[in-house]
């Protein structure tokens, strides 16, 4: 996390027009986090600049009453279209639209059907995409999708549902070295891995009509080259100090049904073409 | 028999000598050494993406950056790689 916060640092100081986003499974899984009842964690988002994360199977294994306190003290968007309470109302937003360099972004969060929670349900996220991407599409200049739906329904969100510039996907211990273009929409697909051993940076170049004309994608594997940021180290102490020393590894709540460790190959974005 | 024929006997004798006393040192495989196996690529997938020492470097004119997290886990410690 204080290498994380160090990149992000870095990052910010080379491009102001930047979003920091979640594709979710974020709060809970170490000890820390889940001692803190996701409390950390969302400190920690706020402290580096988050500015959206989708829920995840890691948010809804908190019980219902610590996932509200833990979204109410986020600085950032929580997102989802597709959870809800009993009585069939969103949990929370299901998009967000935020203003970054004169444009406007959309960022609609999805939820994988893995993700439990006795108060809570959680919708097929392909349904939820095909339902809400073209209302949001509507409101905005571009379209990010965060979800955690694992890659292989991520990647038919992605083929299915057009109107989708980026998906930022997630769900399981898979990563893409580097962007993968989803044909026949074009959405451009990124995923950085897992528990934060990688900050995915994918630069975007989109001319006047918000059309993305060139990109390009890196996962930065934060390693010990990386230096630790005395900010986040000193947020990780205090939590240490104030719930103790976390005794063992606990298991994450992702569900071991995901799939195995996959890259694909760098594809090509193509040119585009008039009208999309 | 030839004259020579003695002296083939000795040279046969000899180098069954030296034939056997390989066997007793060093077994079979000092006169008929089985191949080394050629090392076979780990069939373990290792998820470790190439490194980038620098994420711009090949930088793109870009008026949008995402940087993006997944699957976190509640990792907060200085990173575990």
């Amino acid at each position: 996390m204080a290498r994380r916060a160090t990149g992000i640092k870095q990052l910010r100081s080379q491009n102001p027009n930047l979003l920091l986003l979640d594709a979710g499974n974020a709060l809970t899984g170490q000890d820390l986090a889940n001692q803190s009842h996701g409390l950390a964690i969302v400190e920690a988002m706020n402290l580096m600049g988050y500015d959206a994360l989708a829920l995840g199977a890691a948010e809804l294994h908190l019980p219902l009453s610590e996932l509200r306190a833990a979204i109410a003290q986020a600085r950032f968007k929580v997102l989802s279209a597709n959870v809800a309470t009993v009585d069939g109302k969103l949990l929370v937003s299901p998009y967000a639209v935020l203003e970054v360099g004169g444009r406007r972004v959309g960022l609609l969060g999805l939820t994988g059907t893995d993700a439990r929670n006795p108060d809570l349900t959680v919708r097929d996220p392909l349904a939820a995409a095909q339902e809400y991407v073209p209302r949001l599409a509507q409101e905005v200049d571009l379209v990010v999708v965060l979800s955690n739906a694992g890659l292989t329904i991520n990647q038919q969100i992605a083929a299915q549902v057009p109107g989708i510039a980026v998906l930022v996907g997630g769900g399981g211990r898979t990563y893409l070295q580097q962007p993968q273009v989803i044909n026949p929409t074009r959405t451009l697909m990124v995923q950085a891995g897992y528990e934060g051993r990688w900050l995915g940076v994918l630069q975007l170049r989109l001319d006047n009509r918000h059309v993305i004309t060139e990109q390009q994608g890196q996962l930065w594997l934060l390693d010990r080259t990386v230096a630790d940021d005395p900010d986040m180290v000193a947020l990780v102490n205090r939590y240490k100090d104030r719930v103790g020393r976390p005794t063992a590894t606990t298991v994450p709540p992702t569900p071991t049904s995901l799939p195995v460790p996959t890259t694909t190959k760098p594809q090509p974005y193509p040119s585009p073409s008039p009208g999309t | 028999m030839s004259s020579k024929t003695p002296q083939l006997f000795t040279v046969a004798g000899v180098i069954v000598v030296i034939l056997i006393a390989l066997l007793l040192a060093g077994g079979a495989d000092v006169l008929f050494p089985v191949p080394t196996p050629t090392p076979r690529a780990s069939a373990t997938f290792t998820p470790i993406p190439t490194r980038t020492a620098t994420p711009t470097a090949r930088p793109i004119a870009a008026n949008l950056v995402l940087l993006h997290t997944n699957d976190t886990l509640g990792y907060l410690d200085p990173c575990n790689v």
